[in-house]
């Protein structure tokens, strides 16, 4: 049966063409269109952070024409952890994005100027002495059961915010900060709420205006056993848009709720609704925007160069990829309890050894601000010069043959061994593998430990490390003396490097509790000129990153903030078709 | 055969027990858990006030339990109805089952029709043209859907749907039964992706099976007798190569029923692939460990089912005392 070996030589022909033409069209299809050349991104213009006025009640200028109308559509990376709406209860980032827009806060951050503005407040008033701030309440303001928003939600939230109503109910982000000069809040006046503390602080109005203070209804949730909004239950709030469908890992459904009010704007919001997919995949991610099902990249993360390539190239003038500033901060753990950090000057050796340039090049293809901590072009007063800070060796480039003499001054001629955790997610792989390469230069050896994220956590907390994975840190408010108390302070949340420096120490408390914008901003000067200055702290600075972002060009009145959520109410969004 | 179907039922509990015990030792033993990889990113405070909140959020989801109160938790559920809720969806696990087990069956049991109606074909036409175009060209097919993985045919698949149609498939899951065309123009994609990655080693077993089956006596009686090429295949040929095709396929089946997990990744579908996914990241050992469950049953019932078919193919076959 059949025809044997008739035509073989035929055969081998017409197979060498078919495999050609089917070879043809994958490189067709996965080539995809010629590649246009990359335009020059276009950002919007980097938010300049806005010295906060306690009584600001300016109402900003709706950028010309805004139409009502129509439905965002936006995705996230995942759902809210514990399946509730609740803002104390769902504190990741990614979990702001989603719960964020269905309640108001008292005042928020405008993400166009990263300045603080009003929104159930209508004004505030610091005290003199600086431990009080008085606010001035709307009296229009309801929630979307009907009940009006009143004095007693906004002290009840509060409270709850910091712990007084108990631990489940507890926001664990923003709550131990506040909670460090809170002193209490009561009601003051019919449509007024004091806030007391036990100190100045120059952050505590700035925490009070993070996206995770949120006001919430008191007769809902005392009704609650733990004080929070359950699983699954439709959140009430009184924010731009209130929930109308959720299918849990699915999509999350908003309408406009059209009994919202804010300080902050007239009318609002613009939009009709907003749907939110939940796409994990990166792959897919990038499909629904290039296809046109998604609107705008979430905040959260950023794309990566190629793909930011890749979007503008398939979209041309349908989408603006550009990038943004970040408010947050790059940075490598050193464990300074190992006993070969013990010495300052190995500690030193691995400050001035590390690749930022190489990094820079080859992960962030120019988009690090090598060696910064606070971003110059953002927060101008507060940062250093990048002049000055590449004044320092080894921070513009790394400078090997001093990490060599401090090493073998340190007893180690022979250079060190060392083991750095890498969580294995795409970027960090990348910017590990650039670190270790240039470690070797110096004579420190490094071996990978590549482990996943939860593991790379758990090993970070526990302290199982010598070198912790390459770490970004977002701020929570755009202040920028926010990564110093997060991360160089002693017993700080992110100080994984466990550095304690008690005069450093000192100078972040000092400034921390200096209310004079211009003599706050000289304090956080200085400490960064004492971290690179005497490169002792385990806590290496490798860069602030900027983000790449992508917003379909009929996406108006949206600014991506300088943190990950303040953008997340989407109030001023409009679409343009 | 009665019995033999009954001891390979019974069989199926000490297998589960075992399989359970496996999953939930080794969910304990990798590094970190539940709250590690859900919370420990994102607390602030001092690490007193972390390990703390760390404690409590133990406690509430019942990991500060010992080990064996904590297994016996998990697998008591499926005795008494009341199914152990997932650490990370917070709902009951069969609950999530039955949920994504939906999408999970429609693109395992359409990749399967779909397969088998290509790649049977293709076989057999293969074998029985050898050496021809035909061949050629189904050799060639064959081999490069085999040497491309599933994960990159998706990718390629979704960049095919945005460079022609501009733009992908709907990114929200529907029933079926909710509406028909939504749900298969957003599942169609990953059943032709998983027909085409999965049928490419049927077409090759069908392909060698055909070629020694043709080669048979047997064959040459049939044709020796008078019977027209189509009785031939159709009647004698087909049937016994179809046998090691049936196990391939069963074993196939079984794990396209257990998820395929970049692909329903890739098309965003919220199946048990995704979900077993997660589960790892997440340290989900109760939603891990009762996904694995429910593959190893479909493991061992499609098992079951296959063995019982070669009987009836095959009628040498015979199970049970009277083999």
């Amino acid at each position: 049966m059949g025809r044997g070996h008739q035509g073989q030589g035929h055969g081998i022909l017409w197979t060498i063409g078919f495999g050609g033409a089917l070879f043809g069209l994958f490189a067709m299809v996965a080539c995809g269109p010629g590649e246009a050349p990359t335009p020059t991104p276009t950002a919007t213009s980097v938010a300049k952070v806005a010295t906060p006025s306690p009584t600001a009640t300016a109402v900003p200028t709706p950028t010309p024409g805004p139409k009502r109308g129509g439905i965002l559509n936006r995705f996230n990376f995942t759902d809210t952890k514990k399946g509730t709406m609740d803002p104390n209860v769902e504190t990741s980032a990614r979990d702001v994005l989603l719960v964020s827009s269905n309640f108001n806060q008292l005042l928020r951050y405008d993400p166009a100027t990263s300045g603080l503005v009003p929104d159930l407040a209508k004004s505030w008033k610091i005290s003199a002495d600086g431990k009080s701030i008085a606010f001035t309440l709307r009296d229009d303001a309801k929630f979307t059961d009907g009940t009006p928003v009143t004095p007693e939600d906004v002290v009840y939230s509060l409270r709850r915010i910091v712990g007084e109503l108990g631990a489940s109910a507890t926001n664990t982000r923003i709550g131990p900060s506040l909670k460090q000069v809170w002193s209490g809040a009561e009601v003051t006046g019919a449509n007024e709420v004091t806030v007391k503390t036990t100190a100045p602080s120059s952050m505590f109005l700035g925490q009070l205006g993070s996206a995770w203070v949120k006001i919430v209804p008191k007769h809902v949730l005392d009704a609650t056993e733990k004080k929070t909004f359950t699983t699954g239950a439709t959140p009430v709030g009184a924010g731009p848009f209130k929930l109308t469908k959720w299918q849990r890992d699915v999509v999350v459904e908003q309408e406009r709720y059209q009994g919202y009010v804010t300080s902050f704007g007239e009318g609002l919001p613009y939009l009709d609704g907003m749907r939110t997919y939940i796409i994990k995949d990166s792959s897919a991610q990038i499909a629904a925007i290039e296809g046109g099902q998604v609107d705008l990249w979430p905040r959260y993360q950023t794309l990566d160069a190629s793909q930011g390539k890749a979007v503008k190239s398939f979209l041309g003038d349908k989408v603006i990829v550009g990038q943004y500033p970040e408010a947050g901060f790059m940075v490598l753990h050193l464990n300074t309890k190992r006993p070969v950090f013990q010495d300052p000057r190995v500690i030193k050796a691995m400050w001035v050894a590390m690749d930022r340039k190489g990094l820079n090049n080859v992960v962030f293809e120019g988009s690090l601000i090598i060696g910064a901590i606070v971003d110059p072009d953002v927060f101008q007063d507060a940062a250093l010069p990048l002049s000055e800070v590449y004044s320092y060796p080894g921070i513009k480039e790394p400078d090997y043959a001093l990490a060599k003499k401090l090493l073998a001054d340190a007893g180690y001629p022979d250079g060190v061994e060392l083991e750095m955790i890498i969580q294995n997610s795409g970027w960090v792989q990348d910017a590990s593998q650039v670190l270790i390469a240039g470690f070797a230069k110096a004579g420190i050896r490094v071996k990978p430990a590549v482990v996943d994220v939860a593991a790379a956590q758990a090993r970070l907390d526990a302290r199982l490390f010598d070198l912790g994975y390459v770490f970004v840190g977002g701020f929570d408010t755009p202040q920028p003396l926010e990564p110093f108390l997060a991360s160089w302070m002693t017993g700080a949340s992110r100080n994984h490097s466990e550095s304690s420096d008690p005069k450093l120490d000192q100078m972040i408390k000092d400034a921390a509790a200096t209310l004079d914008p211009k003599q706050r901003n000289r304090s956080i000067q200085d400490i960064q000129r004492y971290l690179y200055s005497n490169m002792s702290n385990g806590t290496v600075p490798l860069g602030v990153p900027k983000d790449i972002l992508a917003q379909r060009t009929y996406v108006k009145g949206y600014v991506p903030s300088l943190t990950y959520v303040d953008g997340a109410m989407f109030d001023t969004t409009w679409l343009d078709r | 055969m009665h019995e033999y179907i009954i001891k390979r039922l019974l069989l199926i509990v000490p297998t589960l027990v075992g399989c359970s015990l496996l999953v939930f030792f080794v969910m304990k033993i990798v590094p970190a858990d539940y709250v590690d990889a859900a919370f420990a990113a994102e607390l602030s405070g001092t690490p007193a006030e972390r390990q703390e909140t760390l404690a409590r959020l133990r406690a509430e989801v019942g990991l500060d339990k010992p080990a064996i109160v904590q297994y016996w938790r998990w697998v008591s559920g499926f005795f008494t109805g009341n199914c152990a809720e997932s650490l990370m969806l917070q709902r009951s696990v069969c609950t999530i089952l039955k949920e994504r087990v939906v999408p999970t069956a429609e693109i395992a049991i359409g990749s399967i029709v779909i397969l088998v109606s290509w790649a049977v074909p293709v076989g057999v036409l293969s074998a029985v043209r050898q050496n021809s175009f035909a061949d050629y060209a189904a050799r060639v097919l064959s081999i490069s859907l085999l040497s491309i993985p599933a994960f990159w045919l998706a990718i390629l698949v979704l960049l095919a749907l945005l460079v022609f149609t501009g733009t992908g498939p709907p990114l929200q899951y529907v029933h079926i039964w909710d509406d028909p065309l939504a749900n298969l123009s957003k599942m169609i994609w990953p059943i032709l992706v998983l027909a085409l990655h999965e049928g490419a080693p049927i077409a090759r077993i069908t392909r060698s099976q055909m070629l020694e089956v043709i080669r048979a006596d047997y064959i040459r009686t049939a044709h020796a007798k008078g019977l027209g090429e189509r009785a031939v295949l159709l009647r004698h040929a087909l049937r016994n190569t179809l046998i090691p095709v049936l196990t391939f396929s069963g074993w196939r089946l079984a794990g396209l029923l257990g998820g395929t997990v970049i692909v329903e990744f890739v098309f965003n579908v919220p199946g048990i692939g995704s979900a077993i996914y997660l589960a790892i990241g997440a340290r989900d050992y109760i939603m891990l460990g009762s996904l694995v469950l429910f593959i190893t049953l479909i493991f061992l019932v499609l098992n079951l089912v296959v063995d019982v078919l070669y009987s009836v193919i095959d009628p040498r076959i015979r199970y049970g005392s009277a083999a």
